[in-house]
């Protein structure tokens, strides 16, 4: 009998199919049942008796046949694992073996995947913690943002989850697709008696508000109705700012803290896994910290409008669906119920209409960076992917090198399947060591890529490596590996051994299968990187002209300085509005200073209606301005011309002053300034000179225009400079406000005395930031100069790659035409035909590459129109000169390669073997 | 599975497997070599149906305890041949020695008539 190998080889017995097992046992049974009824015939039975008592003796035949099989197709399963296994392990080890006898290259591969595999998994990471991760809440799918919809109101498309009381109510009574339901604001708290006075950001929730996410206090309690209007106001703080503030004392709960008259009681604080993230809930707390929750109720004590449909959205709502019902449901059913409340309205108004929005809380909390990161994420694997196509030209060239290596394999019986199989796990095995490289550098470098962030990323905080990642890292190591590979094995296993070892080693040219694969690989590294190029090219000329936009006011010797002052009184707070600017103009090195309630570049807000006093305007035409309280010498500091009439002076603050009923409101509203924005909207024909001294109706009012100031951004660096109208900062009762100064002296220098001139007036005003005012526009741009930083780094390290890659292709196709080259030099070829010759075999498919590169630019032109500014994503020029950078670059590849083509020596070449 | 003839011996449970093990130990059978070696060594004092082996042989093989091949018997008959492992054999040894301790202690209380 043939003696098998050991368990586990691939023999006949062991792995066989699920028919083969029957057909196995059925063989068996039948061989036991022929010799029985051959001995039987030897005993003297006739044939035909004899198998039938041979049968008898046998017993259940079927029966034991089937038990057969049951044992035997298990036992198959379990062999077949293990043979895998077996044979997969044998392969690594041969892989290692084969990688460590080429030291170089595995060090090549090694490092550039683990580059490559690193970079991915740091920003699929960042990726996964903003996008993916869920929010820290039981069945968080179920949690929605509710808003309402005025399409009729202007620039209702930008008023997304503004919710007024009268439709939070409705909502509260008649929907039915919610199982809780809590209205929220943002507000602050200022903390003092701990030192440096500190404000907190906060949001006001009505007191469902954790029963909506489901949430447990990890001390103390969450809100019961009675909390909304008690007093002190009761607070429940989060895990770290009890530790900041209260270095995690347990006894906080019930103590009562806070300014002297704004005093609140610590009731809960919330446990440390649950993060709360302004941008979750919705546009008023977005970009903001959630430090606390305060609650309040639409009741009898709430003191704002409860009844306007039109007017008051200052409300977002989150919600929880209840289970099984989708967004789309409880749209359908919110719709109906807006649709009643815009009939019904006390504040009627012809041709308005009211819809409903609800949009799961991550898809809203994410909206604004998902495309950019997707983007990173394209382009980082673009990367990948072009350092694994380099490795397999890499790798193929290897196997040329050493064809007759593999021919001998070949001839000595090594099937091409699996000498490829054999290829493969080398692959593999390198894919998962740089892997593992790479995700440990990926893990280390991440703070750095986090840092790097703009702070309007939502969730970036809580970024990190978690199985997600690992899992997801492991899969792209074995891809990227397989990938590299894939060339290379598809090169050995269609080898015809006999090929090779007939072509000898004095073989004159490379052949041509070989050459135009890696000619394929390096048009298709050349289309990458003119991609990416392009990409980063356009990001990069948006940022440009974000960066170089005149925003109509000057940040060079300017500085901004917010300042909270939500625990003085009333009147307090108007005597600090009112010395503040002055106090701060009296520092020596301070040219000038001034307050507003709004910096530029900070969105818009604060709009309101105006138009021509007595004017009725349909409600879709009803013009708006945003409304910026100023005081001091907010223009002159912030380089804003006058373009006519003045600014304002103390002597325009009415007789009486303050009012104490509407009545007196309008009649002390006297002094606006418009800006030139505003003046076209309302006077589109006028001269906006003409209008000082004449009214404008803002909000109901019909104030005088005391001047006309110079546009400025005042709402984003991507939208033309909005209408505003400036108003006297004694119409406005502030908690916090920036203030505005002009200095040579550095920040250094200004700011000990700037806290001192503020303190001096405001003794408990947090200031919370103090900075250039040239950081204004570093802040808005920061999401565009961190996409174009990384996407530009990916697309310099692509560019190196598929330079190297065209080194590479050009060397190795001069060593190995060595001959040829020497038999053409000798027979007088002119050395710039040589040159030629070499070159056009690698800038030929690098400059098809291109255009192909160029036309997926422009394929993907539509998706990338959101990221962009001011430049068309067919832009030709950029686009041209990145395929332009990419050819120059393949040339510049060629240079040394091409140069040795033409210094061969023939005699030296020719008697090479 | 295991059928006892009229006027033979029982086969105790779990020796089966012992038997098939210690019939192997001389060196490979096929299964047919394993029934007729059982028949013959024990005098056909346990009537087993042949067919009982199989299923028996099945469970040793997918324990590890024995292997099979496909081979050629002495009259050129195909047959699945049977080898003891390495496990198979500490598996024997192993039976045999609760085998002579069962049979020692049993014959010791049948001897003295003590329960």
């Amino acid at each position: 009998m043939k003696r098998s190998g050991r368990t586990g080889d691939l023999h006949a017995g062991s792995v066989l199919g699920r028919a083969d097992v029957a057909e196995d046992v059925r063989r068996e049974l039948e061989s036991h049942l022929a010799q029985r009824a051959e001995e039987l015939e030897a005993e003297g039975w006739e044939p035909e008796p004899a198998r039938r008592e041979a049968e008898r003796l046998f017993g259940d035949r079927d029966e034991v046949a089937r038990a057969c099989r049951a044992v035997a197709s298990s036992h198959r399963r379990a062999v077949r694992r293990g043979v895998l296994m077996d044979a997969l392990w044998q392969d690594i080890r041969f892989g290692a073996r084969t990688l460590l006898r080429g030291p170089g290259f595995t060090l090549v591969a090694v490092a550039t995947l683990a580059l490559g595999i690193g970079a991915t998994t740091a920003i699929f990471s960042v990726l996964n913690g903003v996008l993916l991760r869920p929010l820290p809440f039981p069945d968080p799918q179920q949690l929605v943002l509710v808003g309402e919809r005025a399409p009729q109101i202007p620039g209702a498309e930008k008023m997304r989850f503004f919710d007024t009381p009268s439709a939070i109510q409705a909502w509260r009574e008649q929907a039915t697709d919610f199982q809780a339901m809590a209205a929220l604001q943002s507000t602050s708290l200022t903390l003092t008696g701990q030192g440096t006075p500190r404000v907190l950001d906060g949001v006001r929730v009505t007191p469902t508000f954790f029963d909506v996410l489901d949430a447990k206090p990890e001390l103390g309690r969450f809100f019961v109705p009675t909390d909304a209007t008690a007093s002190p106001r009761p607070v429940v703080i989060t895990d770290a700012l009890w530790r900041s503030a209260f270095n995690a004392d347990r006894g906080v709960i019930g103590s009562t803290v806070g300014a002297p008259g704004n005093e609140v009681r610590v009731i809960g604080v919330l446990p440390a896994n649950l993060r709360i993230e302004g941008s979750e809930l919705g546009p008023m707390a977005a970009g903001k910290p959630t430090e606390f929750f305060t609650p309040f109720e639409f009741g009898p004590d709430f003191g704002g409008d409860l009844t306007s449909v039109w007017s008051n959205f200052n409300y977002t709502v989150i919600a929880r669906l209840k289970p099984g019902v989708t967004s789309g449901q409880a749209l359908a059913h919110l719709n109906v119920i807006q649709a009643n409340l815009a009939a019904s309205a006390p504040d009627k108004a012809p041709g308005m209409t009211l819809q409903g929005e609800v949009t799961p809380v991550l898809d809203y909390a994410t909206q604004g960076s998902r495309q950019g990161l997707w983007l990173l994420m394209g382009a980082v694997g673009a990367v990948l992917l072009i350092i694994s196509v380099n490795l397999g030209g890499l790798w193929v060239s290897r196997i040329v090198d050493r064809r007759r290596d593999w021919a001998i394999r070949m001839a000595l019986g090594a099937e091409p399947g699996r000498l490829a199989r054999q290829v493969m796990s080398e692959g593999l095995t390198l894919g998962l060591i740089g892997g593992v490289l790479g995700m440990a550098c990926a893990a280390a470098g991440l703070q750095g890529l986090l840092a790097m962030g703009p702070k309007d990323i939502p969730r970036l905080g809580q970024v990190q490596v978690d199985w997600r990642v690992l899992a997801v890292g492991f899969l792209v190591s074995a891809t990227a590996g397989l990938l590299t590979a894939l060339l290379p094995a598809l090169r050995v296993g269609r080898g015809d051994p006999h090929e090779p070892l007939k072509a000898t080693g004095t073989a004159t040219t490379a052949g041509p299968a070989s050459v135009r694969s890696r000619q394929g690989l390096i048009g298709f590294q050349a289309a990458l990187s003119t991609l990416l190029l392009a990409v980063a090219g356009l990001l990069g000329f948006s940022l440009y002209q974000l960066m170089t936009k005149p925003s109509g006011f000057s940040t060079e010797h300017a500085m901004e300085a917010k300042v909270v002052i939500n625990s003085y009184g009333r009147a307090e707070r108007d005597r600090i509005l009112q010395q503040i600017a002055a106090g701060v103009e009296a520092i020596p090195g301070v040219q000038a200073a001034g307050l507003t309630s709004h910096l530029p570049l900070q969105g818009e807000t604060w709009v309101d209606a105006a138009g021509v006093p007595g004017k009725q305007y349909p409600p879709a035409r009803q013009p708006t301005v945003n409304v910026r309280f100023i005081g001091g010498e907010y223009f002159s500091t912030m380089g804003i011309p006058l373009v006519a009439g003045r600014n304002f002076r103390e002597s325009d603050r009415p007789e009486g002053w303050p009012p104490k009923n509407r009545a007196d409101e309008e009649r002390m509203q006297e002094a606006v300034i418009i800006s030139e924005a505003t003046a076209r909207l309302i006077w589109p024909e006028r001269d906006p000179r003409t209008l000082v001294g004449g009214p404008v109706m803002v909000n109901g009012l019909t104030p005088t225009i005391v001047g006309v100031a110079a546009d400025a951004l005042d709402g984003s660096l991507t939208s033309a400079a909005p209408a505003v109208v400036y108003q006297p900062y004694w119409n406005w009762d502030p908690y916090a406000f920036s203030l505005v100064l002009r200095t040579a002296l550095p920040m250094s220098a200004i700011a000990g005395p700037l806290r001192a001139a503020v303190w001096k007036l405001a003794p408990d005003a947090p200031i919370p930031e103090i900075e250039p005012l040239s950081s204004l526009r570093a802040t808005a741009t920061a999401p565009q100069r961190y996409q174009f930083t990384l996407l530009m780094t990916f697309a310099g390290l692509a560019l190196l790659l598929a330079a190297i890659g065209v080194y590479a292709l050009v060397a190795h196709s001069v060593a190995r035409r060595k001959k040829e080259l020497a038999i053409r030099l000798a027979l007088g070829a002119p050395v710039r035909t040589i040159r030629g010759l070499i070159a056009g075999q690698a800038l030929a498919p690098v400059g098809l590459g291109a255009l192909v590169g160029v036309a997926a630019a422009l394929a993907i032109g539509r998706l990338l129109r959101s990221l962009l500014y001011s430049v068309h994503p067919a832009n030709p020029a950029i686009l041209g000169a990145a395929a332009a950078v990419v050819l120059l670059a393949a040339a510049l590849a060629c240079v040394l390669p091409a140069r040795q083509a033409t210094k061969v020596d023939p005699h030296v070449a020719l008697r090479v073997e | 599975m295991l059928r006892v003839g009229d006027g033979s011996l029982e086969l105790l449970k779990g020796t089966l497997d012992v038997l098939l093990l210690k019939t192997l130990s001389h060196g490979p059978l096929h299964g047919y070599a394993i029934s007729r070696s059982i028949r013959r060594a024990t005098d056909e004092a346990f009537t087993v149906e042949e067919g009982a082996l199989y299923p028996a042989l099945r469970r040793l093989e997918k324990r590890g305890l024995v292997e099979a091949e496909w081979g050629v018997t002495d009259t050129g008959r195909e047959a699945r041949f049977y080898r003891l492992t390495g496990a198979g054999e500490t598996e024997l040894a192993s039976g045999l020695r609760t085998w002579h301790r069962y049979v020692a202690a049993m014959a010791r209380v049948l001897a003295d008539g003590h329960p």
